[in-house]
């Protein structure tokens, strides 16, 4: 195993803002980096395109899955250099994924701002989000400078698997709705998670990490491990946030999961437990294009979660795969140095669930 | 120890591994491991206080077992068994920390309720270490789609007789050379003058060496007295093919 790190003594305390300090750090070099990517290579009309995909980079957001990539390359003694493309790729597939998900949600907000397709419109909005999915492969391309054939085919492999896995997660989530599956339990939520949130949030920055560093084989099933349950953990607080955060911090719409049907844990479980009329009215309601839900029959969805205990279940849910992501991390991360983007990411267990 | 004193768990009454995870707290047929069960602790049968409606709503605890429970089995199906798990269980968990300066009720009660699950994942490994080899945490199912599996590729070529690959570095300045190549390599092999990482400087000094037919390749590097500091990279790859095999990585140091 190679390892080289930016090594901290075991007796030394970790910083108090240690995750919001290196989330800063690391998402302003990607963001550096990824303005030149995505810089206009004409003029004139060519506006139309490159002033919008300028746009939902230029809204902020905590760039929680390029600072993952670069601390999983840095603590398996990598550097910075040698993660930023991917880092950066990732950052814009995630941009790309963003839009064409609120345009799949009809969703309204987006870090605080009107979503890309209010703006501009359906079509400049998918035509946008597709740009971008076709621009993430130039920093992949660019790898083969900076870590060899090799390595940067490892990278793309990975990347292609994190694509497909994550439409195909979206597509799973999209048929839910569809089809008005109501016979879903937990395990079917957490493969559609893994597959739509996990692959590129967690798995794949911390992955590519690695293998950036230098490392392959086994190492990165245990990582996979780790990787999946911190992003499960993560999703299902998302999901939380969505119901019962602070409607200033939180940048998109309040209870938006509830008004688009989405099948989210709390859900899963209020169908599972309520009584025969209301899952007859919860079938029928969870039925019904959005445009035709009201705002009172989201309250009553609402009223019937906490009457049932859904949003306390997926609290639950959420610290039992945070609790477990830490015990894979001290599987995982055994051999590795101690170090500030070791610490990162062991803080990360706790951050999901701490995040406003 | 003595063979006669050796500890030896008395005869199971079942005939093969139960691996559905709500039985390793509790036999299969007693109730309470029952309501800790995915479905039962989902319906609201797991031990806690009843809700509105007047049925159980599970413990958080049964709750947080679930939740491990269901992530694991799912985790399993991609990525396989967690191998290698069991020798973490000799020593403390060495993991979380509080939110620095984040005293309060929630985050003390999180914190606790964190703990309570690492210690609990780590029953759950002990007690799937005392598993036959080869069972999986996960209930019976068939298995998913494992994330390293590869993805469908055109045949390729027999096999040649392959050997390892090693590297050797001449150099004045502080130079470190790491060789990463996945597996032993064909019988024929070339590497690629490494370039500096930003620039536009080589190293040209790269020799390909056999030790005999059957021996290693050696890749000999020399860095001349004034080459600049800095990461070079070069490839490596089968000579006859010209697929990659790996890289060389030369770094370069005051």
């Amino acid at each position: 195993m190679r390892i080289e790190a930016r090594h901290r003594p075991a007796s030394e305390a970790r910083p108090a803002d240690l995750v919001p300090t290196l989330l800063d750090e690391y998402g302003a070099k990607t963001k550096e980096s990824l303005r030149d990517y995505l810089r206009s290579r004409g003029s004139g009309h060519l506006a139309y395109l490159y002033d919008l995909l300028r746009d939902y980079p230029s809204r902020g957001g905590r760039s929680l899955r390029p600072s993952l990539c670069i601390a999983a390359a840095k603590a398996f003694g990598g550097s910075l250099d040698e993660a930023l493309n991917s880092a950066v790729a990732l950052e814009i597939l995630h941009n790309a994924f963003l839009i064409h998900d609120d345009v799949e949600d009809l969703s309204e907000q987006r870090r605080g701002r009107p979503t890309m397709h209010e703006l501009h419109g359906v079509p400049m909005a998918v035509n946008t989000g597709d740009a971008m999915t076709v621009l993430s492969l130039r920093p992949l391309l660019d790898n083969c400078r900076t870590l060899g054939t090799y390595a940067a085919f490892r990278v793309l492999e990975e990347a292609e698997r994190m694509g497909r896995e994550a439409v195909e997660g979206q597509a799973l989530e999209l048929g839910w709705r569809r089809e008005n599956a109501i016979d879903l339990d937990e395990a079917d939520y957490l493969r559609m998670v893994l597959k739509k949130t996990c692959s590129y949030t967690t798995i794949f920055p911390i992955r590519v990490g690695a293998i950036v560093a230098g490392h392959d084989g086994p190492l990165l099933d245990r990582l996979g491990h780790f990787a999946f349950l911190l992003g499960a953990a993560f999703q299902i607080q998302d999901d939380l946030l969505n119901l019962t955060g602070d409607p200033k911090a939180y940048g998109k719409e309040m209870a938006g999961d509830l008004w688009e049907g989405k099948r989210t844990l709390m859900l899963i479980h209020l169908l599972r437990n309520v009584g025969p009329d209301d899952k007859a009215w919860l079938t029928r309601h969870l039925g019904m294009p959005r445009e035709r839900i009201q705002p009172a029959d989201v309250a009553r969805v609402r009223a019937l979660m906490d009457e049932h205990g859904s949003i306390e279940y997926g609290r639950a849910i959420a610290h039992g795969c945070a609790g477990a992501a830490l015990h894979e991390f001290s599987v995982a991360f055994a051999g590795v140095p101690p170090s500030a983007d070791r610490d990162f990411i062991e803080e990360l267990c706790t951050w999901v669930l701490r995040r406003a | 120890m003595k063979p006669s004193k050796r500890i030896t768990r008395p005869p199971l009454t079942r005939k093969a591994p139960i691996r559905a995870y709500s039985t390793l707290f509790g036999p299969p047929d007693d109730k309470a491991s029952d309501a800790a069960s995915p479905a039962a602790a989902s319906n609201g049968a797991a031990k806690g206080p009843r809700n509105g409606a007047g049925a159980p709503r599970p413990s958080p605890f049964a709750a947080i077992e679930q939740g491990m429970g269901l992530a694991y089995r799912v985790s399993e199906e991609f990525f396989g068994p967690s191998r290698g798990l069991a020798q973490v269980f000799s020593r403390p968990f060495a993991g979380s920390s509080a939110a620095p300066g984040s005293e309060g009720g929630l985050a003390q009660l999180s914190e606790r309720i964190m703990r309570f699950t690492v210690e609990l994942s780590s029953m759950w490994m002990d007690a799937a270490r005392m598993m036959p080899q080869g069972g999986g945490l996960g209930a019976p199912g068939a298995p998913g789609p494992r994330w390293p599996s590869e993805p469908p590729r055109a045949p390729q070529p027999p096999a040649r007789p392959s050997r390892g690959v090693a590297i050797q570095i001449d150099s004045k300045a502080k130079a470190r050379a790491t060789l990463d190549v996945r597996g032993p390599v064909a019988r024929s092999v070339r590497v690629e003058p490494p370039r500096l990482v930003g620039g536009a400087a080589r190293i040209t000094a790269v020799k390909v060496e056999s030790d005999g037919d059957d021996g290693p390749v050696i890749v000999s590097v020399r860095v001349p007295a004034k080459q600049a500091l800095g990461t070079y990279v070069g490839d490596v790859l089968d000579a006859d093919t010209g697929a990659p095999l790996g890289t060389v990585t030369i770094r370069i140091t005051k």
